[in-house]
């Protein structure tokens, strides 16, 4: 990686898509920045090592906390990295750039209203808060602007869909009988999942939050809303994790010193990702009153199917890397291992990233029981869970992927890749202590999502060790994730000090077995998305129609309840947020000129 | 083999591999804990653990370096 | 289409292992009595008529059968009621919990009863209940600022200690 190929960087030949991806990037890591700060207030707060804000704000730090690292990071990431991906494997620049910059432009609004306005939460004097975390159930009700935010957040990823499937038509046009490249393969069909997976969080959100927060319904259906964003909410679990697979699939390989195994296997797992991320949401809701056994368990069988696509990556990923090693020079059952690039920061923190998703894959078997699931429903155990997948195999890998990516979007080195090497392996360290911490507690039945979980009435009784041994473990291991986040933030900071270099251009190899060894109905796009809309439709049909059909589209009744009083008219706070919003806006138009 | 130009050899897989045993000798005393209810207490565990490591790391480091002046 | 042997290996294995996870599930929740999953077996109702209703107007524990006892539980910020809730040992308890107000949780500490309180729904969960002692119960779901004082307690007193009623 340090030195290149000498080929042209995808900023030398498509200046304006790189200066895309950049940007995308640039909002991605300011928002990383400030969520891992809000992590680690968290992890000091609620096991009572250190507590300086008022635990009525720990919900406002909590909620921003979601929304800033696992829909602006993970979400912006993704665009960038998958305009990357488009344009380079296509290798044919954007269509329109004004269609490019203008759902760019839509997405950082929508963030920044929505960002906003759970930041305001910590100003009482506005009357604005969003404490409704990252997920928002009614009848606990945000300010209108947070969902307003969020729709247009989404509109901005349709956009980005639309553009990218336009290339698409254009590129085939042109190339009527070639296989469409893998890694436009990984974009394309991702995309048609997050189209039907935003189906419910949409609906969630115009027809219903959004006019109720308006005042221009009385009520909603609790039940409705919350099983909407769960038909959202599990498949943006794989819209995370797709950009890793897309940097596992085709750049990890690469970089150590092989090929990719199988292409004809990798578009099998996309399209069965496609295909079983969204009718499996309901196994969120196994405790949930009000939807049948039976409607549970079909959940519960497609989420165990869907552990094959994530089974055969491990495979592939690893044949991969093995393959790799030996071409290295790298001999022997386990010999190999010792030939890979491990001084590479973006190759060991994807390998890192890879090995904590298979804890994180075992621990999401346990929550995928149906049974077991009661045990460790709601406790921090599944934190624990999630901090290892999107915290880990996908937020090590954007990070991983970055290092290697940067050079190519810059035409400059990164400046240290010591310090690169020593933040991967922090954060794995931290995340195995905080990860572990979370798991125990969970298991002892400490519950997540709360500020203070020392209780008046009762204690926690452990199978081994102590609840304030955890707390440390937990505290320790946030704060050596905090310090990772710092130094790769710092890493990329003072990488933009460096000279630009010519030659640091770096090409990816074809695969081993390649995209003519499969049938071409693999490519049938249309196929796959009714495929999938069936599945869906089979999944959620009933359901949905059992909850409307037993307590209405707007529920049985009962009152909003949000979460700051408004003390002002409505007039009054729109103009203020106006104000503030359109003052960030300004800032952030700055220093998006300034990376441009 | 050696003369694989692509073979470059590093420390750094020392420094991952140590850090991943690491984590699996943290693992270890929740499994114990956890599985076979036997309560370690964590103020011996961990200083003999990292004492343990930490020796491993030195003596992997004297046989490299030895290796290296017989090579 | 061309698969590597140990990839068509790896592939059944992998098979193996999801029907062998959706066996033991099945098994687990249909093939042993000892656990009741949530369902929609609960009724319905408006969250705002809740003092009026002839349970959960005044919620609490009654004796429903040689000994079955349901107990009625409201959720509401940031309390439970009736709180504490005191049942006799060796007796199975159906649990009715709703909420009065937005989403909580109910779950009984260090045990697998654990269920969603929605508004409008009512959750039932019956528990065997052993050995006397006291259980604490959480509100283990984010329901405003004040969630985390959310908090009850489970009596479990001798049946001969038991005096029929709520303990209020």
């Amino acid at each position: 990686m340090s030195t290149g190929s000498g080929a042209a960087t995808f900023v030398d030949r498509y200046p304006e898509e790189a200066s895309i991806v950049r940007q995308a990037f640039f909002v991605a890591f300011v928002a990383f920045g400030l969520g891992a700060l809000f992590g680690v207030i968290q992890a000091l707060h609620r096991t009572d090592i250190l507590r300086f804000i008022p635990s009525t704000d720990y919900y406002t730090v909590l909620t921003a906390h979601g929304v800033l690292l696992v829909i602006v990071f993970t979400i912006f990431f993704l665009v960038g990295l998958f305009q990357w991906a488009i344009t380079r494997s296509f290798d044919r620049p954007v269509e329109d750039i004004r269609i490019t910059k203008a759902w760019l432009a839509l997405m950082s609004v929508g963030s920044v209203v929505t960002g906003v306005t759970i930041l305001l939460g910590f100003v009482d004097e506005v009357g604005i808060s969003a404490d409704v975390l990252f997920t928002f159930y009614a009848p606990l009700q945000a300010h209108p602007l947070f969902y307003a935010g969020l729709a247009v957040f989404l509109v901005g990823t349709w956009i980005a869909g639309a553009d990218w499937f336009r290339s698409w038509l254009a590129w085939n046009a042109e190339h009527p009988d070639d296989r469409i490249p893998l890694q436009a393969f990984v974009v394309l069909t991702t995309m048609l999942m997050w189209y039907i997976a935003t189906i419910g969080v949409a609906v969630a959100v115009l027809f219903f939050l959004l006019p109720w927060s308006l005042g221009l319904i009385e009520t909603v259906n609790p039940l409705l809303t919350r099983t909407l964003f769960w038909f959202f909410g599990h498949p943006v679990v794989y819209f995370w994790l797709m950009p890793a697979y897309l940097l596992w699939y085709t750049v990890l390989p690469k970089i150590a010193g092989g090929r990719l195994f199988s292409d004809p296997l990798a578009r099998v797992v996309f399209v069965l990702f496609l295909l079983l991320s969204t009718p499996v949401g309901i196994h969120h809701q196994y405790l949930d009153p009000g939807i049948a056994e039976s409607f549970k368990f079909i959940a519960m069988t497609n989420t165990m199917f869907l552990l094959l696509p994530s089974l055969l990556t491990a495979f592939t990923v690893v044949a991969s890397v093995e393959h790799g090693a030996r071409q290295r020079g790298g001999t022997g059952l386990f010999g190999w291992l010792r030939a890979l690039p491990w001084r590479d920061p973006a190759f060991t923190g994807m390998m890192l990233a890879g090995l904590m998703f298979a804890a994180g894959g075992f621990s999401g078997m346990i929550n995928a029981g149906m049974n077991i699931n009661y045990l460790v429903h709601n406790t921090l155990w599944v934190p624990g869970h999630f901090h290892l997948t999107v915290g880990t195999a996908v937020a090590l890998t954007m990070m991983a992927g970055t290092y290697w990516l940067w050079p190519q979007l810059t035409n400059r080195r990164l400046y240290s890749r010591p310090i690169g090497l020593l933040q991967v392996v922090v954060w794995f360290g931290g995340m195995a202590l905080m990860s572990n911490a979370m798991h125990v507690s969970g298991l002892y039945g400490i519950p997540r999502r709360t500020a203070e979980p020392q209780y008046q009435g009762f204690d926690f009784s452990t199978a081994f060790g102590s609840v304030a041994e955890l707390n440390v473990q937990l505290a320790i291991g946030g704060t050596l994730l905090f310090v990772s986040a710092l130094l790769f933030l710092a890493n990329l900071a003072f990488s933009w000090g460096n000279p630009t270099t010519s030659g640091l251009g770096q090409t990816l190899p074809p695969a081993l077995s390649g995209p003519d060894d499969s049938p071409r109905v693999l490519d049938n796009m249309r196929l796959w998305a009714a495929i999938a809309l069936v599945l869906v439709a089979l999944a959620y049909a009933l359901p949905l129609g059992a909850i409307v059909a037993d307590s209405g589209l707007f529920g049985p009744g009962g009152d909003a309840y949000p979460v700051t009083v408004v003390l002002n008219s409505v007039a009054v706070t729109a103009e203020r947020l106006t104000a503030s919003v359109g003052a960030t806006l300004a800032d952030v138009g700055g220093v998006l000129e300034v990376i441009r | 083999m050696t003369g694989n130009p692509l073979r470059i050899e590093t420390s750094g897989g020392v420094l991952v591999g140590f850090v991943v045993l690491a984590v699996v000798v943290f693992e270890l005393r929740t499994v114990l804990g956890m599985l076979f209810g036997i309560d370690v207490s964590g103020v011996v565990y961990f200083p003999v653990a990292l004492a343990v490591l930490v020796g491993l790391l030195v003596a992997e480091n004297a046989l490299r370096s030895v290796g290296s002046k017989e090579g | 289409m061309h698969i590597h042997q140990y990839e068509k290996l790896w592939l059944g294995l992998s098979l193996l292992l999801i029907v062998g996870f959706v066996a033991t599930v099945t098994y687990g929740a249909v093939g042993t009595p000892a656990i009741s999953m949530i369902g929609d077996d609960g009724d319905t109702l408006n969250p705002n008529a809740i003092d009026d209703h002839p349970e959960f107007g005044d919620p609490g524990v009654e004796k429903v059968g040689e000994s079955e006892y349901a107990a009625y539980v409201v959720a509401r910020q940031f309390m439970f009621q009736p709180d504490p809730i005191v049942v006799p040992a060796n007796t199975t308890v159906t649990f009715y919990v709703t909420s009065a107000d937005v989403i909580h949780g109910f779950s009984v500490v260090g045990t697998n009863a654990n269920t969603m309180v929605i508004p409008g729904e009512v959750a039932e969960l019956t528990v065997e209940i052993n050995d006397p002692g006291e259980y604490g119960i959480v509100c283990h779901e984010y329901c405003g600022n004040g969630h985390h004082g959310m908090e009850g307690l489970l009596k479990v007193v001798p049946a001969d200690e038991y005096d029929g009623g709520d303990a209020e």
